[in-house]
């Protein structure tokens, strides 16, 4: 249980970079801080108003947004350019959102209450999870579920898997890359924003906290495959799962067990586990 | 344009006004050997390492684990006893890393460039966790010691350990200049550009890569041996993604494919850095900006600021 | 007080900080506004000092996941210059900030280039350990009078003394050392846990609990990593299934908030008393957990808010009037870093041209601390303060905090 939960929210993470990664082919080292703002989003909406579902709700469209401008502005004069351009872009601004939350909130460390309702805790057959932990659980399964979904059936799910595949086939289609481009990014960006949001309640909210999650989120893209949703959440799975459990059973190992497995995975299945074999 | 980066350097102890811009300059020269050891990887073979610091990590940690019985051997035995261990941790990792391609590679190394930090970090008993190693000397040779506290009085330890980091540079610089001319450099760079050609003309591509990221390694290794006799220790924050960060952004801001794009943009990235944190608590607010404007202003990099400069004259 | 209350109530204090920050970095321009804002009365001029310039280079994190710590050190630092008006044995005092980030590299880069750019006459600062240590051989042989205001290494007091420098904080050895008999005797506890950070300061207050509790321990320790973000709730069901009667706990910053707030929510420490080094519920965490406080919870630490002296009423007043917040024993600690720094430069009449003489007198330095009694142990360098023993009580007008139940007088690292 407390490996699923962790996983639920790293899948939340991987999700939005995965689908940028997939469809547009630009690896974004910022998506950690997007996943910082949705944080702090939540805890400058639930101090002013006291309501949760506000930050809900606020919390991913204004990251959304954030992300629209920066791909509008920045990465989309860059796609020419290679990985290494990008890099360097996404590192920049790394520094400039992680600066910009330490003038706006301080250096100090937030922590903000589960909304009412979902406080306290189960006591089940012995094991012991809390409320919120259902709730984050949920909330992954549900964005899960609607990107699988959205991701087969529906038309953008198909324009952006033409995305994946093939650039020039779906510009000859008549359809404007510039903005699926765009609404991916931001979606990605929205999809961290609301990692950030969801995990308000359940981390320590401080401006170093995109550091960490940003090296999870790349591992379990990775192991699951570029682009793949299923493999996001494969990925998640084996990712959360391994650091909550290798931390308990394999102390002075388990952050090296970690990424032996992201190693072994890309050994082995060099596409990760649902790439699409080339 | 080499000649008068290195008079520049070789003079610098005589009209810097403090031993402050010395020691800059010694981890300017540092950051170079770690960046133009990545740029043969990265450039010259294009393989985008994010994992690098594994090996500067593992030179440094050589130095702190055997500096007892390296003492002995002086300045040598640890920049070897570096280099070997980048070496011995490259051979299975590289046969490994380079059978991937592009962000496959790029994760891969980060993976185990990770795994590495994750057991310096961790594995207290043998490696001395957070706290790391220190206490290692800096092997200056006794006559170097004793000439350079005659020559620069002001310099004190500075002095003597810039002629050891320079030395250490312009070897590197030369080594790798002669590898990259070398048939072998010039097979790389076919293999970069087309790996399936070259495998239809004999050549042992999947060999080639993997030589190359031994060597890279082992400049790596010579750098992080470096600093851990010049700062005397070794910790694992050299192992950790943002050490490989570091030196991945002074490769692309130096401009690739330039052993000297490597060097200005180490010597940029240095300078910017302990310049701006020390005038504004916005240090990172204004590195940002500065690393957004060289990617949007000068794709190719500070080497293509010279290269313009050198077509107008 | 509410978020919201909180909220503002840092965000006022951020304000009047960055301020102060910025006019320090301005350096001499910046000192007489300074001085204006901190109350004090030095115009440089005929009544003002009339030596040579002291220079206090500070080495603290400002940036990075130990900002905060930085922040009210300087603070700490600068409200007791500015109450001797910002200069001692007449001398100006300039204080030149670098920032210490994270990494040791930053933190060794930061030390030289206030020895060998800016020629300070002594550093001050160091919250993180391994950059305490990694700094320690090089600001010995460069001769730079320092003192350590937070890094609590033991190794520092012990086969890394320096003769150069001192420690005003604490080593990891002495908040938890009297700790281990009074869980022990006083608590009546015999089933304990220890649940504390993976890293050295983790293990050495661990080491010290051992020394002097001599009970049983439930279970193997607890022992996540450093700076941990994955799930607490795995942590914490291990307490619950090794069924202690108490846990003692070393934690700090973020990890201790992400523990309590999931323990809380798990109601894991219902039915079990929890003890700690008193960092796991200072105010800096007790300002982000809100109502998840382990009320009751008993620690051991050199200082706590509600102190009752003159001298600590007069700090935390002066503290809230300049910062609009409550200190924490960081700030505290920076506090009592700046009244050493004075009394020994009035001690040698500002004359610091010879590093022994002066750090002979910053050794010498005793006074009244906010913390009570406190002295430099010749043997090590390092502070001798009391250990209070506190117990977290929510407070009608402080909130959540500590409140003093034992006093451990004199309390000194063994040195060995």
């Amino acid at each position: 249980m407390n490996g699923l939960v962790f996983a639920g929210l790293v899948f939340l993470l991987a999700a939005g970079l995965s689908v940028i990664f997939g469809v547009m082919d630009v690896l974004n080292l910022a998506h950690g801080s997007f996943y910082m703002l949705g944080a702090y989003a939540a805890f400058a909406v639930v101090s002013r108003t006291g309501s949760f579902w506000l930050a809900l709700l606020l919390g991913p469209l204004t990251v959304g947004l954030i992300g629209a401008v920066m791909e509008l502005v920045l990465f989309r004069r860059l796609y020419q350019r290679g990985h290494l351009a990008q890099v360097l872009l996404s590192f920049g601004f790394t520094l400039v959102f992680v600066d910009l939350v330490r003038s706006w909130f301080g250096p100090r460390t937030y922590g903000i209450a589960p909304p009412p309702g979902l406080g306290g805790a189960f006591h089940v057959a012995g094991a012991n999870f809390t409320k919120y932990d259902v709730f984050i659980l949920g909330v992954s399964l549900l964005v899960g579920a609607a990107l699988l979904v959205g991701w087969r059936l529906l038309k953008v799910g198909a324009v952006l898997r033409a995305g994946v595949s093939d650039k020039e086939m779906v510009g000859l289609l008549g359809i404007d890359l510039g903005l699926v481009f765009t609404l991916t990014f931001a979606f990605g960006a929205a999809l961290a924003g609301l990692g950030g949001v969801v995990a308000a309640p359940f981390v320590a909210i401080h401006p170093a906290m995109d550091d960490n999650v940003l090296i999870l989120a790349l591992v379990v893209v990775v192991l699951g495959g570029l682009g793949s949703i299923e493999g996001a959440l494969a990925g998640s799975l084996l990712i959360g799962l391994a650091y909550s459990f290798g931390t308990f059973y394999l102390q002075e190992f388990s952050i090296a067990i970690v990424f032996a497995l992201m190693a072994a995975v890309l050994v082995l299945r060099p596409r990760g586990l649902f790439g699409i074999r080339t | 344009m080499p000649a008068v980066l290195l008079a520049v350097l070789i003079s610098l102890p005589f009209w810097t006004p403090s031993r402050y811009w010395v020691s800059v300059a010694i981890q300017a020269l540092i950051l170079a050997v770690f960046a133009m050891s990545l740029d043969l990887l990265l450039g010259f073979g294009g393989m985008p390492s994010f994992g690098h610091a594994a090996f500067y990590g593992m030179g440094a940690y050589a130095c702190g684990k055997l500096f007892p019985q390296l003492t002995g051997g002086g300045l040598l035995a640890f920049l070897a006893a570096g280099m070997a261990a980048g070496v011995i941790a490259a051979l299975p990792i590289g046969a490994l890393a380079v059978r991937a391609r592009g962000i496959y590679f790029l994760m891969l190394t980060l993976a185990f460039a990770q795994m590495v930090w994750g057991l310096a970090f961790q594995w207290t008993s043998f490696t001395g966790g957070t706290e790391g190693m220190s206490g290692i000397p800096q092997a200056v040779p006794d006559w170097l010691q004793e000439q350079g506290q005659n020559v620069w009085p002001a310099l004190r330890t500075a002095g003597p350990f810039y002629v050891v980091a320079l030395t250490v540079a312009v070897l590197a610089f030369a080594g790798l200049t002669a590898i990259t001319r070398s048939p072998f450099g010039r097979a790389l760079e076919g293999i970069r550009e087309n790996e399936g050609r070259m495998r239809a003309l004999g050549y042992p591509t999947y060999r080639y890569r993997l030589a190359a990221f031994v060597i890279a390694a082992a400049f790596a290794g010579l750098a992080g041996a470096t600093t851990a006799l010049y700062n005397g220790y070794a910790n694992p924050s050299q192992l950790y993604w943002h050490t490989s960060g570091l030196v991945l952004i002074a490769v692309i801001v130096g401009g690739t494919r330039s052993l000297l794009g490597a060097v200005l943009g180490a010597f940029f990235v240095t300078i910017v850095q302990l310049v701006i944190s020390s005038y504004t608590e916005h240090w990172q607010l204004l590195l940002g900006a500065v690393f957004i404007a060289v990617v949007l202003f000068l794709p190719g990099g500070l080497i293509s600021l010279g290269r313009l400069g050198w077509l107008r004259r | 007080m509410s978020e919201i209350e909180r909220y503002l109530d840092s965000k006022l204090g951020e304000d009047v900080d960055r301020r102060g920050f910025l006019k320090l970095s301005a350096s001499a321009a910046g000192l007489a506004a300074l001085a204006a804002c901190g109350g004090g009365t030095v115009t440089p001029g005929p009544s003002g000092p009339t030596g040579a310039e002291f220079k206090l280079g500070i080495v603290l994190p400002y940036s990075n996941v130990y900002a905060e710590l930085g922040s009210s050190i300087t603070n700490g630092i600068q409200l007791y210059l500015n109450k001797v008006g910002n200069q001692a044995g007449n001398r100006k005092i300039t204080v030149f900030k670098e920032d210490e980030k994270v990494s040791t590299d930053d933190a060794v880069a930061a030390t030289k280039k206030l020895v060998e750019q800016t020629s300070v006459d002594m550093i001050a600062g160091y919250v993180l350990s391994p950059n305490a240590v990694a700094n320690r051989d090089y600001l010995t042989s460069n001769k730079v009078p320092t003192i350590i205001a937070n890094a609590g290494a033991n190794v520092i007091s012990r086969a890394k003394k320096s003769d150069f420098i001192y420690r005003t904080s604490f080593s990891n050895w002495q908040p938890t050392h009297p700790m281990g008999s009074y869980v022990q005797d006083k608590l009546g506890l015999k089933n304990v846990l220890l649940v504390y950070a993976n890293y050295p300061a983790g293990a050495e207050t661990a080491q010290s609990f051992r020394e002097t509790y001599t009970g049983k321990f439930a279970a193997a320790d607890v022992a996540p990593p450093l700076g941990y973000t994955g799930d607490w709730a795995v942590w914490v069901s291990k307490i619950t299934a090794a069924n202690p009667d108490g846990i003692y706990v070393f934690l700090s910053g973020t990890d201790s908030v992400g523990f309590l707030n999931k323990a809380n929510e798990l109601g894991a420490l219902k039915n079990i008393k929890v003890t700690g080094s008193g960092f796991f519920v200072e105010q800096d965490v007790l300002g982000s957990v809100g109502d998840r406080a382990p009320v009751g919870a008993v620690s051991g630490l050199h200082w706590a808010l509600t102190l009752d002296t003159k001298e600590n009423k007069d700090f935390v007043a002066a503290y809230r009037k300049a910062y609009n917040k409550p200190p924490d024993v960081f700030a505290m600690d920076g506090y009592d870093t700046g009244r050493v720094i004075v009394d020994a430069l009035n001690a040698v009449k500002g004359d610091t041209k010879d590093p022994t003489k002066f750090l002979a007198a910053i050794g010498a330095v005793s006074f009244k601390s906010p913390r009570g009694d406190f002295k430099f142990d010749a043997a090590t360098h390092n502070v001798i303060n009391p250990v209070y023993i506190r117990e977290l009580v929510k407070d009608p007008q402080l909130g959540y905090t500590n409140k003093v139940v034992a006093t451990v007088a004199g309390v000194a690292d063994p040195g060995k």
